[in-house]
């Protein structure tokens, strides 16, 4: 069975994978347009409901879990909850900006937590534009040091970054620094609001010419890449347009249990009940299962000559309140594709 | 000296819908196995030896013992062939 077979079956069965731990929100960087609402109040999760929900998890047959944040490893049991994961067998995927990545730490990370990867994120090619975005002066210096030892301890890496205003001139050179690097970038084309719904991280949203130049990049380096989903990979399947409701949650740091970390519609708290329960007979997910079916006819009819349509249902519902609501910048992306894919065949 | 079988520390795996998941996070290798398959790396996962998962086999699925030797045996030096099950010692 190939990875998109097991992908699709889980969503068209509805089989918990996937879980995402925002573990807490805060952060050694500060970076502009950060999605994080880090207003929200609540009563954070102690290390042990963190240990019950591990192993509840591993009973539930969930395979791939996500540490994020904020900067998960700022957490004060970010080891404790690592190594515990690690005994469980989970398979480790770690969030961070890499600025607390010194060697040493690396070292630990892979002493005992063992991560199946680290996504580690870049703002640009450049300390200038880098550390405009992360608002750290000497944040892209350290990230260089920090993948390199890294590197050296065998780890592995895959860069994201998010497109902007302020790093689309460098969508190139971050590609060619990702290149030298020996890592694999992933650039998302679509900065998003807070999750509390503040649309100032948009303000310096990429322009027209900067997707189409992603676009054309994307089309370029690898011409069998679709939609990417955070904590997802793309699926052959057709049935559901994702796995939001079908087998992925995130939680956040107050316990607060969400369909995945872009749709911010509460399924209920773990302070409350348990994972296991909130996720047998939700009428929210199973609301959600019948949306993302709805939302793959819409995207087959919108997308033509097998140019993706890249839309997101967590931003459908954060802009609408409707996750299968396309919205504008899906469709924009769908022009942009097209207009990349015909200069791709007439080039100049 | 007796066979001893064990899953190495790279290795993650778990049962879903009936089939066992397997991981090799040391090259990011994926490998499904069905129900029987699964059944074999359950038991295998438990420390159980290959006569007792033949044994285990045999009840389950209504195999002749001898068969279900054989094609535990086969199994595992599949599983071994793919790096995920290490076999020391013989039998």
């Amino acid at each position: 069975m190939e990875l998109n077979d097991l992908v699709s079956r889980t969503w068209e069965e509805n089989i918990l994978f996937n879980v995402l731990l925002e573990l807490t929100y805060q952060c050694n960087l500060d970076c502009f347009f950060c999605y994080n609402d880090r207003s929200l109040q609540g009563k954070p999760l102690g290390l042990k409901r963190y240990q019950e929900l591990l192993h509840e998890l591993a009973g539930m047959g969930v395979l791939n879990l996500i540490l994020s944040g904020g900067e998960p490893l700022a957490h004060p049991d970010f080891w404790n909850i690592g190594a515990l994961a690690r005994e469980l067998g989970f398979v480790i995927r770690i969030k961070s900006n890499g600025h607390a990545l010194r060697p040493d730490v690396a070292r630990r990370l892979k002493d005992e937590v063992a991560p199946f990867i680290i996504d580690i994120s870049l703002h640009g090619a450049s300390a200038a534009v880098h550390d405009r975005q992360t608002r750290v002066p000497g944040s892209f210096k350290r990230l260089m040091q920090n993948l390199e030892g890294l590197r050296e301890q065998g780890l592995r890496v895959k860069l994201n970054a998010t497109l902007t205003s302020w790093n689309e001139h460098q969508l190139d050179a971050m590609h060619e620094l990702a290149d030298n690097l020996g890592l694999l970038l992933q650039v998302d084309p679509q900065v998003t609001p807070r999750d509390d719904g503040d649309r100032t991280p948009q303000t310096i949203r990429a322009s027209d010419a900067g997707l189409q130049r992603l676009e054309e990049l994307l089309r370029k380096r690898n011409p069998q890449a679709g939609p990417s989903c955070d904590g997802m990979e793309s699926s052959t399947g057709d049935a559901k347009h994702c796995g939001t409701g079908s087998s992925s949650l995130a939680i956040d740091p107050y316990g607060n249990v969400y369909p995945c970390v872009a749709l911010r519609r509460s399924l209920g708290n773990l302070h409350e009940q348990s994972v296991c329960d909130i996720w047998h007979g939700n009428p929210v997910l199973e609301e959600l299962r019948g949306a993302m079916r709805e939302v793959a006819r819409q995207v087959r009819v919108l997308e033509k000559n097998g140019n993706p349509v890249r839309f997101c249902p967590g931003q459908a519902h954060n802009l609408s309140g409707n996750p299968a609501q396309i919205y504008p910048a899906a469709t924009q992306t769908l022009s942009l594709s097209i207009k990349a894919n015909q200069n791709s065949r007439h080039p100049g | 000296m007796a066979q001893s079988l064990s899953i190495p520390d790279h290795i993650r795996w778990r049962k879903v819908a009936g089939e066992a998941v397997i991981v090799d996070q040391s090259n990011a290798e994926l490998i499904v196995l069905n129900t029987t398959g699964c059944r074999v790396w359950e038991l295998l996962a438990q420390g159980l030896s290959v006569a007792d998962i033949a044994s285990c086999l045999h009840q389950e699925f209504e195999v002749e013992q001898d068969q279900a030797v054989a094609d535990v045996e086969q199994c595992l030096v599949s599983l071994q062939e793919l790096g995920v099950v290490t076999i020391t010692g013989q039998t």
